[in-house]
């Protein structure tokens, strides 16, 4: 048994190491600019509210606000956004460091990535509201986030839990849930 | 020479205070279909975060850190269920799911950072202490997944795998400093500066010194009426110096750690004489990497990355007439190449080489005067694996994850190393997985070759890798909005587990490969809302190993961790409050009792911009506890530090 494995091994490893060197000083089959994820996403979640309608006469919805819970590039890049007006977005910008009572104001919270616990807090914070709960990372929608954020194979992909957002009195629209990834109840 | 170090450093501090920049905003003015269009770039655009593992990862944010004040990666890793760290007050140890083998020095688990394999050649051994190259300060978010991941990672991920990613220049965007007061009479600076000047360059930078005198412990075996206190006086000290730096640049990335500390040891051990000065450890390491990631066609991705590392030790000990020395060092240098392909409709494919060379293993033991060599042996080494993994979505609800790899190893067969994961969305808040997996750890050259001329210790050339096949059941639900509960269920079988005994031919220490040794246990977790703003998080393990020749050594049956961490009333005050319990274990030569240990920690944050400062309380109620020794001390149990107060300041420039 060890010894036709090791020939094998032997075998696969001297290819791959050829298909690498092969690879590595081929020419590049794609020559798009990339852009850093932090802005894409930042730009993403900037267009959500266009997708999402809050009931009328919610106390949030007034004078709505976006707050923010992920220290590091991700509020930077969503300071940018909210602060350059793109999109058209109406919202205005508070960033909030994580003291759950202050969520209540908010029409939307984005939780960013790896902070289960933020989440859990977030999530319990603001349940039973119409407040759009927006996180980063694989597996949110489980944690109790609306709309999940991820990269797939370079692109960013949205996740909808709609059972959450019917649970807010929060409606998404057709073009939101097309666009998504995927849409669990 | 000092000058122009000092020089150095002052352009080093200045750069950082005056970098400040921010990317180019392309992006604000598309619609979100477009966007959804855009290639991004960034980590997670071609490593895996361990969060996506196959298994019941915990994820510990900066913020939770912060929080609870952890001051070490083994203290952050301790608040997964079933992990507990011990300290023979020079190493600090890691057992998991009931593994702990006093003198074991952590090298059936994985350290990475950023991905990336940190365990040194020579002891396998992943840092978690203050001997951690890396600074706890630098970490965005800590992974920890129990289990083996060999299939991914190739030897050493047996009991689990910790994934430190650490803060990029864009998160940082700025300067950082920090300050730490200790009531072991000691301090701690810590700068971190980053930023991001283009869409493409981003860089950071940290640095982080400490001094730390430590206290004076007293071992009770010492205490002689008339002779000794028990005291060992003044002999704890600490102290290291870690910097790290990142810098991307388009596809191209660089890193770079360094990191120097020495620990003075007060435990008398392998027969110095007590309370006598001089015995030390000195670990240092330095890591260097470059990584050039690359889109090869809309479906295919490669990373390709190069490195190298050195790691030295230096053990002294004073004997009578005599100044021993253990010296070690090692070298390295390896390739690993990745390619990812998403073409297949349903699948994520990803397959790997890696290639690692050891030119350098040394190991010596000396007399420095008089002088006289008891081991000088040289060795190399080499080592190489290939691997696939391959995320199927099977159908909607059902995912599996697949991964094989076969590792070449100098002196032993080549092994395989298979993962079998079936994930199950049972709904939106409920999922159930089913995982299986074979990992292995091959014989390190200490463990293989070392010798202290045989006074103590003799070499085992002959061991053989021990393997690890394990299955573990795993449910994660969402009771309430306010309440999460998950639980596992697992069994571990470890063959030829690598165990140091002693031999009674000649009473000395060596390695061998024993017997099958069986492990299972149970671990709950929840997380509930009490009230509007306190969050509690408890857990519980129940462990259990089965080996012949009874109970095992550093194997508590029960775990039980409480975390409660949120705002204090509207004092503007947050609160961190731990307490952990262990069950009572065995120990080498007879047991140590359980105990139940807390921390508390209280955070705000300063007017304007003058930042925020914590004040910690490590040992709150000033417990005398006792952890195993490890072998080669007099000592059967050593003493835990007592109560311990800090306070921290942090601003940002």
């Amino acid at each position: 048994m060890t010894v036709p494995l090791s020939q094998l091994f032997r075998r696969l490893y001297r290819a791959a190491w050829l298909f690498l060197l092969a690879l590595l000083f081929g020419p590049a089959a794609v020559a798009e600019t990339s852009l850093p994820e932090d802005e894409v996403k930042a730009a993403v979640v900037a267009n959500l509210p266009l997708f999402v309608r809050w009931p009328a006469g919610a106390a949030n919805a007034a004078h709505p606000q976006v707050c923010v819970l992920a220290p590091g590039a991700m509020e930077a890049a969503l300071l940018r956004q909210y602060r350059e007006g793109g999109n058209g977005n109406a919202l205005d910008f508070k960033p909030v460091t994580a003291v759950p009572e202050q969520l209540r104001e908010c029409a939307m919270v984005f939780v960013g990535a790896g902070d289960p616990a933020t989440l859990f807090r977030a999530a319990a914070a603001v349940a039973g509201r119409p407040v759009l709960l927006v996180a980063e990372g694989h597996g949110v929608l489980q944690r109790g986030a609306m709309i999940g954020l991820a990269v797939q194979e370079g692109r960013v992909v949205i996740d909808v839990n709609l059972g959450a957002l019917r649970r807010a009195q929060l409606d998404a629209s057709a073009k939101l849930l097309r666009l998504a990834r995927t849409v669990v109840e | 020479m000092a000058r122009t170090r000092l020089e150095w450093w002052a352009a080093v501090v200045l750069a950082a205070l005056c970098a400040r920049g921010h990317a180019a905003d392309a992006v604000s003015a598309l619609p979100l279909d477009e966007l959804l269009n855009v290639e991004v770039s960034g980590a997670s655009r071609f490593l895996q975060p361990l969060a996506d593992a196959p298994a019941s990862v915990t994820v510990i944010s900066a913020e939770e850190i912060r929080r609870f004040g952890f001051r070490t990666l083994g203290e952050a890793l301790q608040s997964a269920p079933g992990v507990y760290a011990t300290s023979d007050r020079d190493y600090t140890f890691l057992g998991v799911r009931g593994f702990g083998r006093p003198g074991d020095y952590n090298s059936r688990i994985l350290v990475l950072a950023d991905g990336v394999s940190r365990n040194d050649p020579i002891y396998n051994q992943a840092t978690v202490g203050n001997e951690s190259p890396l600074e706890l300060d630098w970490v965005k978010q800590l992974e920890f997944a129990p289990g083996p991941a060999s299939a991914l990672y190739g030897g050493n991920a047996l009991f689990g795998t910790a994934n430190a990613v650490l803060w990029t220049g864009a998160d940082i965007d700025g300067t950082r400093l920090s300050t730490t007061l200790e009531s072991g009479r000691g301090v701690r600076l810590g700068l971190l500066s980053g930023g991001r000047s283009q869409p493409d360059r981003d860089w950071v930078f940290g640095l982080a010194v400490s001094q730390q005198d430590g206290w004076d412990p007293r071992f009770r075996e010492f205490a002689v009426p008339g002779v000794s206190d028990g005291v060992a006086h003044g002999l704890d000290a600490e102290r290291y110096l870690k910097a790290f730096a990142k810098l991307s640049v388009g596809e191209w990335q660089f890193s770079a750690n360094l990191a120097s500390r020495r620990k003075n040891v007060p435990t008398a051990y392998y027969g110095t004489p007590f309370d006598t000065p001089g015995n030390y450890s000195n670990d240092r390491s330095a890591y260097l990497d470059v990584s050039h990631a690359r889109s090869l066609a809309p479906d295919w991705a490669q990373h390709l990355r190069v490195y190298g590392g050195s790691y030295s030790f230096i053990g002294q000990y004073v004997f009578p007439g005599a100044l021993n020395r253990d010296e070690a060092r090692a070298r390295w240098w390896g390739l690993d190449y990745r390619l990812s392909y998403s073409g297949l409709p349903g699948h994520r494919l990803m397959f790997g080489a890696e290639a690692q060379a050891t030119p350098r293993l040394d190991q010596r033991n000396l007399d420095v005067s008089p002088r006289f060599d008891y081991l000088d042996d040289k060795r190399s080494g080499r080592s190489g694996g290939i691997y696939v993994q391959d995320e199927w979505r099977l159908a909607s609800r059902w995912t599996a994850n697949l991964g094989l790899r076969l590792d070449r190893l100098k002196d032993f067969a080549t092994i395989a190393s298979p993962r079998l994961a079936l994930i199950h969305q049972a709904q939106a808040d409920t999922v159930l997985k089913l995982l299986y997996g074979r990992a292995f750890r091959s014989p390190n050259a200490y463990e293989r070759f070392y010798d202290d001329g045989n006074f103590t210790q003799k070499a085992n050339p002959d061991l053989k890798p021990e393997r690890i096949a394990t299955a573990e059941l795993a449910l994660e639900h969402r009771l309430h909005p306010d309440i999460q509960v998950g639980g596992s269920y697992y069994h571990y079988r470890v063959d030829r587990l690598i165990d140091q005994v002693v031999d009674p031919a000649d009473g000395l220490f060596v390695f061998v490969n024993s017997s099958p040794v069986h492990a299972r246990g149970i671990e709950l977790e929840t997380e509930a809302m009490l009230g509007a703003a306190l969050r509690l998080k408890a857990s519980v393990a129940w462990q259990r190993l089965t080996q012949p020749g009874g109970e095992p050594v550093n194997s508590p049956r029960r775990l039980g961790k409480l975390f409660l961490d949120g705002p204090l009333f509207a004092t503007g005050w947050t609160l961190g409050l731990d307490i952990q319990a262990i069950a009572a274990r065995r120990s080498l030569a007879g047991a140590v009792a359980g105990y139940a240990s807390g921390n508390l920690t209280l955070r705000r944050s300063l007017p304007g911009r003058s930042g925020e400062v914590s004040l910690g309380i490590r040992n709150l109620a000033g417990n005398h506890y006792l952890d195993p020794a490890p072998p080669g001390m007099v000592q059967d149990a050593l003493p835990r530090d007592g109560r311990q107060f800090s306070l921290r300041w942090d601003v940002s420039l």
